[in-house]
């Protein structure tokens, strides 16, 4: 009895200093009288302290990125519609743009006298064919021309009610008469016909326009410009610029091909002449 | 083997150190009072106290705070503890573990009042929000102190908690 007593007496003033001790020390530090202490476990302890809450808070931060796993889904597909919308917003603009660009060549670069129907292309076709959706309700006959500006897209070789098939420039099988001519008039209307270097004939190759039976003699270079002059088209529409030029003095003519001046996978306004 | 002892509890107050800055960024809990706890009764009052007021002088220096206000908050609900511990079994089953969580709520709702009471000499009111906090502070605590007993089980004699288990 009398050492429980004592356990408890010891206990008791144990407790009873220790608070002492706390209150002391919250009055001391209110007064400033312990600053040095402080500055001293400062010294020596923050560093530990500030690189313990730093891993702490990493961890933190890591283990909260799986908490809001679910938030951040939602975040990312909220994001995937918002720029899909902004996507095809961002379309719309530019085929509008496309169109004002392609009414302004055909303004400024087209025959005027003749007539046109604007269409649009609908699709391509075993890369040699393109379709568009002005058909027979439109005027559009078989062996229309279709252009853009002064530029030759290719020539309607089917005419349904609402769409026709037009046959591109690379297609196999196709050749025209053409003429090769300096650089320059792929600018303006081509109302008359220009100074020639050389005549040639162009040739569909299926992947590509190969132009043949050129002049050995003609001066003609690569970049020059290769404009269409044959009766089936009936004026005068710019190919493309000459590249691959054949350059072996045994051969009678030279050859070449055709850097086309429109990219044939991006069309999508045209006019057709009716 | 006195110089040993003195080596062992100067890297253990840098780890203590260390590891309240850690769990207290983690977590939001006082890993240095839930030790204190944890080791009420397992080790002598006369090697704990002193231990428990330089540790809470040091957390009081790196948290800010005015020096004793750790240990003055750490001692009331050690008190808190050992009043209630004349009611109830504080040493094994489900009931020492409701003991334990009440005294951590103790100890988080003091924490969350004397700190600003003590600075600014005004006393705040614990909000609910901060309830809510002190409430999941010490079931993570709680937790903590439970994993530490299964541990530290392990380690001792069966009929016999104050013998460490040799084989």
């Amino acid at each position: 009895m009398r050492k429980t007593q004592s356990v408890f007496d010891n206990t008791y003033v144990y407790i009873s200093v220790s608070i002492l001790a706390g209150i002391i020390f919250v009055l001391l530090d209110s007064i400033g009288l312990v600053t040095s202490l402080r500055n001293g476990i400062s010294y020596v302890f923050e560093p530990l302290a500030y690189n313990g809450a730093e891993i702490g808070t990493g961890v933190r931060r890591y283990f909260q990125n799986f908490v809001k796993m679910g938030e951040f889904m939602e975040d990312y597909n909220n994001l995937k519609i918002d720029m899909y919308e902004k996507d095809i917003n961002n379309s719309y603009y530019l085929i509008l743009k496309e169109e004002n660009d392609s009414l302004k060549k055909q303004l400024n670069l087209s025959d005027i006298s003749k007539k046109y129907v604007t269409c649009k292309v609908l699709g391509r076709n075993d890369s040699e064919y393109i379709k568009i959706n002005a058909g027979s309700d439109d005027g559009v006959k078989q062996d229309n021309v279709v252009s853009i500006g002064n530029v030759y897209v290719g020539q309607v070789i089917k005419s349904d009610k609402t769409g026709s098939l037009v046959k591109l420039p690379l297609s196999k099988g196709n050749n025209f008469e053409a003429i090769i001519t300096q650089p320059g008039v792929e600018n303006a209307v081509i109302s008359s016909e220009p100074p020639i270097l050389s005549k040639a004939v162009v040739i569909g190759t299926g992947n590509g326009i190969k132009v043949e039976n050129m002049s050995a003699d003609a001066n003609v270079k690569e970049g020059d410009v290769v404009v269409l002059n044959d009766e089936k088209i009936g004026n005068y529409l710019v190919l493309g610029y000459l590249v691959g030029l054949s350059d072996n003095p045994a051969n009678t003519s030279k050859t070449g091909y055709v850097n086309p001046l429109i990219n044939y996978d991006n069309l999508i306004t045209v006019f057709v002449e009716i | 083997m006195i110089v040993l002892k003195l080596i062992y509890t100067i890297v253990g107050i840098f780890l203590f150190i260390f590891l309240e800055s850690f769990f207290s960024n983690l977590l939001g809990i006082n890993i240095a009072f839930v030790f204190f706890l944890f080791l009420y009764r397992k080790v002598d009052w006369k090697i704990l106290f002193p231990l428990m007021f330089i540790i809470c002088l040091i957390i009081d220096v790196t948290s800010h705070y005015m020096l004793g206000t750790n240990f003055l908050t750490a001692l009331l609900a050690l008190i808190f503890f050992s009043l209630v511990s004349i009611f109830f079994s504080t040493e094994v089953g489900i009931l020492s573990w409701g003991v334990k969580f009440f005294t951590l709520l103790v100890y988080y709702i003091l924490f969350s009042m004397l700190p600003s009471l003590f600075l600014n000499r005004a006393f705040t009111l614990v909000t609910s929000a901060e309830l809510k906090n002190c409430v999941l502070y010490s079931a993570i605590s709680l937790i903590i102190i439970i994993l530490c007993e299964i541990f530290t089980s392990r380690f001792r004699k069966e009929g016999n908690r104050s013998n460490i288990k040799l084989s």
